[in-house]
């Protein structure tokens, strides 16, 4: 009998270091280093419309910044950045993952947001309804957490630089934790209306911040706009 | 004399694809002013702090100073409570490129002599 509950315990204890943190993604993480808030360096060439509504977006970063006070970055306003764009955003601020029996939580803290990944088994819908955040279903594939997500409004921005995307992107994401304290990040961006190619990001990095509480840091409109006459419109040099 | 200005363009190019608030401000310049606290705005997602500097003859200039939100800022050191009117300070800020008196606080020395750095970043 003793020996069959130590055989027993053996084999639970085994599962578990099998498991753990393989198949476990949960904590506070924080970039190393600062994120180059897009998907990579190398952008792929627009389509004619992608390149039409790219000349329409006035960004305050990168090669085409103007004063934020001068720009139509919806970021400005405190409109939700959605997915992709929320990913890409770090430095300062963390995620965190939560995982229970059917779904794993994303908590971002830049703008107090959550997102939603089913991993019971279901498939992407056929058309979901477009929404900020999309709908995400996750899957491991050996030590990677696959996520897959559609159904992403086309109304936010892609990145910080102005990137558009339609409604028809598609997104996978594939996240490995590659030891206890770090996680790696690589996407892949589907949108045949606004690239000619898909978008392979480089890779992103996390460290897992097991001190760190993840702190109420909301983008409120009416503190964003009185900032932005008080400080930032004359800072652009705009009355 | 052209191709130094050349290389300047090209450092404050590569310097400005990193940054939102580079549009904004002169972030490769500081600029170090003594002042007194009128305002802290402990808000999100920019704390602001607002000041008056006086200069050599008198005049005082009423200023403007971000940083990051609440959230941020606590993990370095500050709080809702470490600036109140009428504290006396020692600021460094990147100034306004448009030349107004606003800029992202990069440095608070306090009446004690403690020092507030700004964040890891300056937000959005």
């Amino acid at each position: 009998m003793r020996t069959r509950l130590i055989l027993l315990t053996a084999a639970f204890s085994g599962l578990a270091l099998a498991q753990s943190p393989t198949h476990d993604l949960t904590g506070v993480w924080r970039w190393t280093g600062r994120s180059i808030l897009t998907v990579s360096p190398d952008t792929p060439p627009f389509t004619p419309p992608g390149k039409k509504l790219f000349d329409a977006n006035k960004p305050s970063y990168g090669d085409r910044a103007i004063p934020p006070a001068l720009g139509n970055d919806p970021q400005g306003k405190c409109d939700p950045l959605g997915i992709p764009r929320i990913l890409f955003y770090g430095g300062t601020t963390t995620q965190e993952f939560i995982q229970t029996k059917d779904r794993v939580v994303e908590f971002f803290e830049w703008m107090h947001v959550y997102r939603t990944i089913w991993t019971d088994g279901r498939a992407l819908p056929a058309d979901p309804d477009p929404t900020r955040l999309g709908y995400s279903v996750g899957k491991w594939d050996g030590d990677t957490f696959v996520v897959e997500t559609a159904g992403l409004i086309d109304s936010t921005w892609l990145d910080h630089f102005g990137n558009p995307h339609s409604d028809e992107l598609r997104l996978e994401e594939r996240y490995r934790r590659i030891d206890q304290n770090n996680l790696e990040l690589t996407l892949t961006l589907t949108d045949p209306k606004i690239y000619t190619k898909p978008w392979v990001s480089d890779k992103k990095t996390f460290r897992l911040e097991p001190k760190i509480e993840v702190a109420e840091i909301f983008c409120v409109p009416s503190e964003e706009e009185a900032f932005n006459k008080r400080m930032r419109d004359p800072a652009a040099g705009k009355k | 004399m052209k191709p130094r200005l050349f290389i300047f363009l090209a450092l404050a190019t590569a310097a400005f694809a990193h940054h939102g608030t580079n549009a904004s401000y002169d972030m490769d310049h500081l600029i170090t002013m003594k002042g007194t606290v009128t305002e802290f705005l402990w808000i999100n997602p920019h704390c602001q702090l607002y000041f008056d500097v006086k200069d050599d003859k008198g005049n005082v200039t009423h200023w403007g100073g971000e940083t990051n939100s609440p959230g941020v800022l606590l993990r370095s050191s500050w709080s809702k409570k470490i600036l109140k009117p009428g504290d006396e300070i020692t600021i460094t800020v990147h100034p306004s490129r448009a030349g107004a008196p606003v800029g992202v606080i990069q440095r608070i020395v306090l009446p004690d002599g403690k020092i507030l750095e700004r964040g890891s970043g300056a937000g959005n």
